[in-house]
């Protein structure tokens, strides 16, 4: 047979020198299958060999690749015209050799045949089309198969496999040796019989399927399922069923193969269950590592439980705050058998590393009867008991239940081990977790709070009406103030208030002083606080440019970072413009008292009740004749200067102001060291009882020894006054009966009477404009003298020096003048026109007298009376025993001479 | 009135026309008058040189008081009749309690009071 690699690889060359008529006629007669196409694929030429393969007529020009009607790959699968050999070799431009393929012609029978499509070049190299010789290997391959049938069936029949043959209706058609083993009838009995005597219940529909598919030639390859045995028990079996073809590939029938896995089945699903218990932990490890709470920890425990240790239920204890077991998780259990359980544990808390407990058959358990009801109530027919162990001590268990009684595998315990470290580390975990959280909500709420509570400083910092200074470094180039504070400085909010500020940033409008200094930026209270300072009770003062100025007292205080070291400073500040303005009130208020206790000769004082102490002013000091500051404090001291005579009744004043809390109101003399003897007046109140200083009794004491020396003169001339009226009177009293008793004429005497008492008035009267300070002696005359003046005749004349007379003097000489006028009128020289009275006086200040006398001329003749009346009476004797003079009357013919020599102190007026 | 007769009083009394009324007084009743003094000085020189039973006292002489001369008398044991325009108020505590009449005085009362002190001397 002529192989297609054969072809020499230049045949176009080599065609290329043959007479192309001769070339065509050799391809036609050729009886081997050619055919030509061009680039595209087109055909363009095929001989009659090619014709009879594709048991059809090709159309030149609209066929394409291929000449076949279909094509199958040779397991019988449909070839695609476009993905044929001569497809592949003008799609890759090279040659194919000997690929086996397989044409379906139109009647539907099959060639088995071997492509090897050339591609053809032009001179340019540019290919131009392919040549495709087709080789039909139908008759080598029947060959083949008689050889190989005989082969395979000793093969078959040798095989530990079931070998089965049947047709496409499902007839058994062969039967080997490993058939009748694994099924258990021998090949005569089933031969000619269908398949699905084979077939157990439920598997009906299998077959049905399975021959659909060989009879559109697709081969089922290793397909698990359960055959039914002749004596009727059931054995998996992997089962590969291929189609059975003819020599031209036909389907007849089908082969299956079928081979017992029973064991091997086993061994799956053992390793199955190791699978699924590793998933199992696997999962649980990993939903354990993504649990954001503990119910999703139970949760993934127990499903993992269930898993892993096979069992139905399961459920999770910790111990609680009073170390009694308590189910925090649990699946399929009863309340009231979590109820009766509830508490009920095999370890206490302080149990060292406990092991697992397991009890395959609660029936053998040793249990109370009450106990075990329960159990048997809830259907549970084993338990396992499995220790929870978190940072090393024990926390709880975890219990998996079974419906049945139960051998626990060391694989289940080894599992159940794992289960319960993995649980205990995320309990802890998460208990872990929760600590934190809360620790850190705690932080939050805390920073929440210190946020609120800073916010709420940051308010009241505002809201104050004090102000207030800021700096958060310690250069200060930045000092903010709140609201009072720019209020203050007439500053606009959240300018820089700092004297250490860049110049252009400095505040303006004002400086700041103090002691009456200005201060330097460095000097102030907030720099000197950023330096490290305490700074208190700095009192400033800040000195407008309009004149203005606010008194400041305040401290200022270091703020400190969290290594103490000072990082800025704060300051406060209580404007005491007003307070100030208010001592300094206070302080001229007080220089004032002091300047009116002073002029009054007055003092204060305070005596504590409490403490005993006594405090004096100094002015009451200087009343005391003690230098300033010398007084001891005491009241002893007090009363030391008391006059003795007075010194019980201040005492008993005192005593009643105590007594009473009355106000305190004493007057009383002072005897004081260097003897003298002043009068004081005391008065004292009470302070209020609630005082904190302690109760007190204040006042003052005015040194009243000039009002009472004033008092006492006063009083003195009230007496004066008295005795004078009440002589008066008396003088009158006597008057009156020396008047009545010496004068017979009745109406005379009363008339005598009533111009003596009138002349002792008139002298009275002229002491009264003279505020008793004397009278003119010639005013007394005068006055006396008037009623018998005559102007024109000149009848009086009143010749001396001025003189003063005292009160005694006037009146008595008053009286005497008056006897004198009276009687030179009645008798004497004014009872005529002709008659004259001259009165004449001197001082002889040498021997401090006074002379006066008294002449009448020109008046009827005089005679010495007969009886001594009491003209006579008051000059010769009241004269003299008044005034303790010397009068002399003498009767001369030309008239009465009356002599008064009286003594006379010219300075005693 | 034998009682009164050559008794004697010391009469101190500056108002020359007062002690003229008192010795008309005294005179008329039976008694002898010594006096009357117009000075503090005279009326004590007088009152150590003189015999007399009782005194009538004037306290004011010329400004002067006759303090000194009622205690010299008191001392004395000679019985005092203050006469005088004061009120006990304005006197010395020691001698609020002596006898007396104020002026202006009534003459029978004057008599009275001289013979009470006599009686109880």
């Amino acid at each position: 047979m002529c192989s297609a690699e054969a072809l020499p690889k230049n045949l176009e060359s080599k065609i290329g020198t043959l007479d192309p008529p001769d070339f065509r006629a050799m391809l036609d007669a050729l009886p081997m299958a050619v055919y030509v196409t061009d680039r595209e694929g087109f055909i363009t030429y095929f001989n009659q060999a090619a014709a009879d393969l594709a048991g059809r007529e090709p159309e030149l020009g609209k066929d394409r690749w291929c000449v076949g009607w279909e094509l199958r790959r040779t397991d019988g699968s449909i070839l695609p015209h476009e993905e044929c050999p001569m497809a592949q070799t003008l799609k890759e431009g090279r040659a194919i050799r000997g690929h086996g393929i397989v044409a379906v012609r139109p009647d539907g029978t099959m060639v088995p045949l071997l492509a090897c499509p050339t591609p053809m070049f032009d001179k340019s190299g540019m290919m131009t089309g392919a040549i495709n010789l087709l080789v039909d290997i139908s008759e080598r391959q029947r060959q083949q198969a008689e050889q190989d049938s005989q082969f395979l069936a000793a093969i078959v029949e040798s095989s530990d496999d079931a070998i089965v043959s049947k047709d496409l209706n499902g007839i058994i058609t062969s039967w080997n040796k490993g058939a009748e083993r694994l099924f258990g009838y021998a090949a005569d009995e089933v031969i000619g019989k269908s398949i699905t005597i084979l077939i157990p219940a439920g598997h009906e529909d299998e077959e049905p399927h399975i021959l659909d598919r060989i009879r559109n030639g697709v081969r089922i390859d290793h397909y698990e399922t359960k055959r039914q045995r002749k004596d009727g028990s059931l054995v998996d079996i992997s089962l590969t069923v291929s189609p059975v073809r003819d020599v031209t590939g036909r389907i007849v029938g089908a082969s299956k193969i079928a081979r017992n896995i029973t064991e091997q089945k086993q061994a799956e699903r053992t390793v199955q269950a190791r699978l699924r218990e590793q998933a199992s932990l696997y999962r649980l490890t990993e939903k354990l590592h993504r649990a954001k709470g503990i119910e999703e920890i139970y949760d993934a425990a127990l499903d993992a439980i269930r898993a892993a240790l096979n069992c139905s239920r399961a459920s999770i204890l910790l111990f609680d705050q009073s170390d009694t077991m308590r189910f925090v998780a649990w699946s399929g259990l009863s309340e009231h058998y979590r109820h009766a359980v509830d508490g009920h544990s095999p370890w206490t808390p302080d149990a060292r590393d406990p092991d697992p407990i397991f009890v395959e058959d609660m029936t053998a358990a040793e249990l109370s009867d009450d106990l075990r009801a329960t159990i048997a109530s809830e259907g549970i027919a084993a338990l396992g008991f499995i220790p929870l162990i978190a940072g090393g001590r024990l926390i709880g268990k975890f219990m998996a239940y079974y419906d049945k009684p139960h051998v626990f595998s060391e694989t289940e315990v080894s599992l159940a081990l794992t289960i319960a470290r993995q649980l205990g580390f995320s309990i802890q975990r998460i208990r872990a977790e929760r600590a934190r959280q809360l620790a850190e909500e705690q932080l939050r709420r805390n920073e929440a709070s210190e946020r609120a509570r800073a916010a709420e400083l940051q308010a009241i910092m505002e809201a104050v009406p004090t102000p207030i200074w800021i700096t958060r470094t310690p250069d200060c180039r930045v000092i903010d103030g709140n609201r009072s504070a720019y209020e203050l400085l007439h500053l606009p909010p959240a300018s820089n208030l700092s004297f250490s500020a860049p110049a252009d940033e400095r505040p303006s409008g004002f400086q700041i002083f103090s002691a009456g200094r200005m201060l330097s930026a460095h000097e102030l209270p907030v720099q000197r606080a950023a330096r490290g300072e305490e700074v208190e009770n700095f009192e400033q003062e800040i000195r407008f440019e309009d004149g203005r100025t606010r008194h400041l007292l305040g401290n200022a205080t270091p703020l400190r970072n969290a290594l103490g070291e000072a990082a800025g400073a704060v300051a406060a500040f209580i404007d005491i413009t007003e307070r100030k303005q208010t001592e300094e009130a206070l302080r001229e208020s007080e220089r004032r008292l002091k300047m009116a206790l002073d002029a009054g000769r007055m003092g204060a004082w305070e005596w504590n009740l409490q403490s005993g102490r006594v405090i004096w002013s100094p002015g009451l000091e200087v009343l005391h004749h003690l230098e300033p500051g010398t007084f001891g404090g005491t009241i002893a001291e007090f009363k030391r200067d008391i006059h003795p005579a007075d010194l019980a009744a201040v005492e008993q004043a005192i005593e009643r102001a105590l007594a009473t809390r009355e106000d305190y109101h004493v007057t009383y003399r002072m005897r004081l060291l260097d003897g003298t003897t002043r009068w004081m007046e005391a008065f004292g109140r009470f302070s209020p009882p609630d005082s904190a200083a302690g109760e007190r009794l204040a006042g003052i004491c005015m040194d009243i020894t000039e009002r009472k020396e004033a008092e006492a003169q006063r009083d003195l001339l009230v007496a004066e006054l008295s005795h004078r009226v009440k002589n008066t009177l008396a003088t009158v009293n006597s008057i009156a009966r020396q008047s009545f008793s010496m004068n017979p004429d009745a109406r005379d005497a009363h008339r005598s009477f009533d111009a003596r008492i009138r002349a002792l008035a008139q002298a009275h009267t002229r002491l009264a404009e003279a505020k008793w300070s004397g009278v003119s002696l010639q005013s007394i005359f005068s006055d006396e003298l008037a009623p018998y003046r005559n102007e024109g005749m000149d009848n009086i004349s009143l010749d001396g020096p001025p003189t003063t007379l005292p009160p005694k003097h006037a009146l008595t000489l008053g009286m005497a003048a008056h006897e004198l006028a009276t009687n030179a009128a009645k008798h004497g020289a004014l009872s005529v026109k002709t008659g004259r009275v001259s009165v004449d006086w001197v001082v002889d200040s040498n021997e401090n007298r006074l002379c006066i006398r008294w002449s009448e001329t020109g008046g009827p003749p005089v005679s010495p009376p007969s009886r001594n009346g009491f003209g006579r009476l008051l000059l010769e004797r009241v004269l003299a025993s008044d005034l303790g003079g010397d009068v002399r009357l003498e009767f001369a013919s030309q008239g009465l001479n009356c002599t008064i020599d009286v003594p006379y102190l010219r300075g005693a007026e | 009135m034998t009682e009164s007769d050559g008794c004697r009083i010391f009469v101190v009394e500056d108002e020359f026309l007062v002690a003229l009324q008192i010795e008309d007084d005294l005179v008329a009743s039976g008694y002898v008058v010594v006096g009357p003094f117009t000075t503090l000085e005279g009326s004590i020189i007088a009152s150590r040189e003189q015999k007399f039973e009782i005194a009538t006292l004037d306290l004011n002489l010329r400004g002067e008081f006759v303090y000194p001369l009622v205690d010299e008398l008191l001392e004395r044991g000679v019985p005092v009749l203050l006469l005088t325009g004061y009120t006990a108020a304005d006197l010395p505590e020691r001698f609020r309690a002596l006898p007396r009449l104020a002026k202006p005085f009534d003459s029978a009362e004057l008599i009275r009071q001289v013979e009470r002190l006599l009686a109880a001397r």
